[in-house]
């Protein structure tokens, strides 16, 4: 399912002294099994774009438009319209999703979904089971506990489930690690990713770490103050436009921003590299060019004590 | 969803002269105000309730849309008050019969008078909320009650917990929004069906709600304590409130008013 979003915009509480534009005039395309990243300031209209792309809530202007694989188009969202039969098409996965769970038992919360699409009961079940062992829990051994013994992590990973159960072709994911530790954070990604690929999902993930967005993204999206202010591959938005992406106040991943502190410390290097492996080839190449020597090198000249 | 859009007790921020009074000034007199509704027996007399009101309202500075929205919940039960006026009070002239059913004048003259009363009772007071912070409020209340405090009144926790209230009502709607949406999005249906199937509904809007409402106030408690927070006794403030000539201008006004308010019982003039 690919989706086109034409011309957005939004104003909260109109007319009210603090009312907000949170979105103006956006256009961009979610492709069908794209990873895209939607990245920006706090406040920039991030999580307001995908409430719309989950056609839960109306714009002003503008509308949210699905391309189903057959061809047949749907509206998602536009004025005075947020359509329900598509919505489940569009999973959402908000920030904290783990405050959601309100069943007694873990499987019960994750058969929400289903049940309300009026799945019977042993379907139910099924579509609930297979949705845990996607986050990577064995329904046999949490399934039964309460949601809300479970420890923060195994908690969120229930909540993705609940949104997973629906069968959507698209999920998009608000933050999904906020909060998290390190090893949770990799986890969850590495999760993410592998779901992509086995169920063939798009992803949406805003995000605020660019270190996940270079290495998981296929497509990134920069909002600044409720616009679009570039639409590209992670290289296209970080090494071409990276000085842009500091002038709205976002970081580079730490590849580029390491590279590009080198070259500014006078070491002629290309910054245009993603990933780590990247970084570190480009700087061992660099050095080599200075006259440097590996370690190998070094140790071979070196006088043995 | 308009979750957010309710206005009853809300502030609309502003520099204007009624904004800058005392809170103290503004409670007595909004309390002044909303008992002078119920002194009054005439029409005309009401035609001094609806200039305080509107002078006020044009001093402040808050578009009249947005006060009237707080009608929107209540409207209901004024017009079942009026209605209710209109068809069971049997004395007056009859002005309208249909069969063995009448309609007296003064069922109309009262059904008027009580939506009349109504309206401004919830006009005056949600001037006082739009004018007003929420703290100031509260920090006034406080201070008005304090004389209490001799007489055991925990005039200081009252306050405080009005202030976390009001602090949180935001708070909590967001909660409230977002929750929504969250089950919305897993093809939850809070708007269609019948009676109980709505009620149904509402377990996993009001289960994580509860959750969130108990982890929000225990983490209130733990930040609060962990500033020192012991309850009222010797804590000074940041903001002292002092009166000035604004207050003093208020005052007077509102004296003025309540003669007249209370003069009006004993003047007739008869418009009716
Ligand atoms: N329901 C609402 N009512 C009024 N204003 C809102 C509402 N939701 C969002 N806004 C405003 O719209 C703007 C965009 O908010 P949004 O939540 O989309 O930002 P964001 O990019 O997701 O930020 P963050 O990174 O902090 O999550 C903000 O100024 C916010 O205050
Ligand atoms: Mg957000």
């Amino acid at each position: 399912m690919q989706i086109n979003v034409e011309n957005l915009s939004k104003t909260f509480s109109p007319g009210m002294p603090y009312e907000t534009r949170a979105l103006s005039d956006i256009n961009c395309e979610i492709g069908s099994g794209e990873f895209v990243a939607i990245i920006g300031h706090t406040g920039s209209g991030k999580t307001t774009l995908v409430q719309h792309i989950a056609g839960l809530i109306q714009p002003d202007e503008g509308r949210v438009v699905a391309t189903l694989d057959d061809g047949t188009q749907t509206v998602i969202s536009e004025k005075g319209k947020a359509a329900f039969a598509v919505r489940r098409r569009v999973g959402i996965v908000f920030q904290y999703p783990e405050y959601q769970l309100f069943e007694e038992t873990v499987l019960k919360d994750v058969c929400f979904g289903p049940k309300n699409q009026g799945l019977d009961q042993a379907a139910q079940e099924e579509r609930a089971r297979e949705a845990l062992r996607l986050v990577g829990l064995d329904p046999d051994v949490v399934g039964e506990s309460s949601p809300f013994e479970l420890s923060g992590g195994q908690k969120r990973r229930v909540a993705i489930a609940g949104v997973l159960a629906v069968d959507p072709e698209v999920l998009i994911l608000d933050e999904p690690t906020a909060g998290l530790d390190p090893k949770g954070h990799d986890d969850i990604l590495d999760m993410i990713d592998r779901i992509k690929d086995e169920e063939k999902l798009s992803i949406i993930l805003v995000s605020h770490n660019m270190d996940d967005v270079a290495k998981y993204a296929d497509k990134v999206i920069v909002m600044n103050s409720g616009t679009v202010v570039m639409e590209g591959t992670p290289e296209y938005v970080y090494c071409e436009r990276g000085s842009e992406l500091k002038e709205i106040g976002l970081d580079l991943p730490a590849g580029p921003a390491f590279l590009k502190t080198l070259r500014d410390g006078g070491l002629d290097v290309d910054i245009r590299r993603l990933t780590f492996e990247d970084t570190t080839e480009e700087i061992v190449k660099a050095l080599k060019k200075k006259g440097g020597k590996t370690p190998e090198e070094q140790a071979e000249k070196a006088p043995q004590k | 969803m308009a979750v957010r859009d309710i206005t009853l007790g809300q502030y609309f921020p502003g520099e204007s002269c009624i904004h800058r009074l005392d809170p103290r000034v503004k409670i007595v007199c909004a309390l002044v105000y909303l008992v002078s509704l119920f002194v009054v027996q005439s029409f005309w007399a009401f035609g001094l309730c609806i200039l305080l009101l509107a002078a006020v309202i044009i001093l402040s500075g808050v578009p009249f849309k947005f006060i009237s929205k707080g009608l929107k919940p209540v409207i209901f039960l004024i017009i079942i008050t009026m209605l209710i006026n209109v068809l069971f009070v049997r004395t007056g002239e009859p002005v309208l019969t249909i069969g063995k059913f009448f309609i007296t004048n003064e069922g109309i003259y009262r059904a008027l008078f009580m939506g009349l009363r109504l309206v401004l009772l919830i006009f005056g007071s949600s001037m006082l909320t739009l004018t007003t912070k929420p703290i100031e409020l509260t920090d006034g209340m406080e201070k008005l009650l304090s004389p209490l405090a001799k007489i055991g009144l925990p005039a200081h926790e009252l306050a405080m917990m009005m202030t976390i209230a009001l602090r949180f009502i935001p708070t909590l709607l967001d909660e409230t929004d977002k929750i929504m949406k969250a089950q919305t999005a897993r093809g939850a249906d809070f708007e269609n069906g019948t009676l109980r199937e709505k009620a149904k509904a509402l377990i996993p809007l009001l289960v994580p709600l509860f959750v969130s409402a108990f982890r929000i106030a225990g983490d209130l408690a733990m930040a609060m304590e962990a500033r020192c927070y012991h309850g009222g006794k010797g804590r000074t403030r940041l903001h002292q409130m002092k009166l000035g000539k604004g207050d003093a201008v208020a005052i007077i006004v509102m004296l003025v008013y309540l003669g007249c308010i209370i003069g009006s019982r004993y003047i007739n003039i008869n418009i009716f």
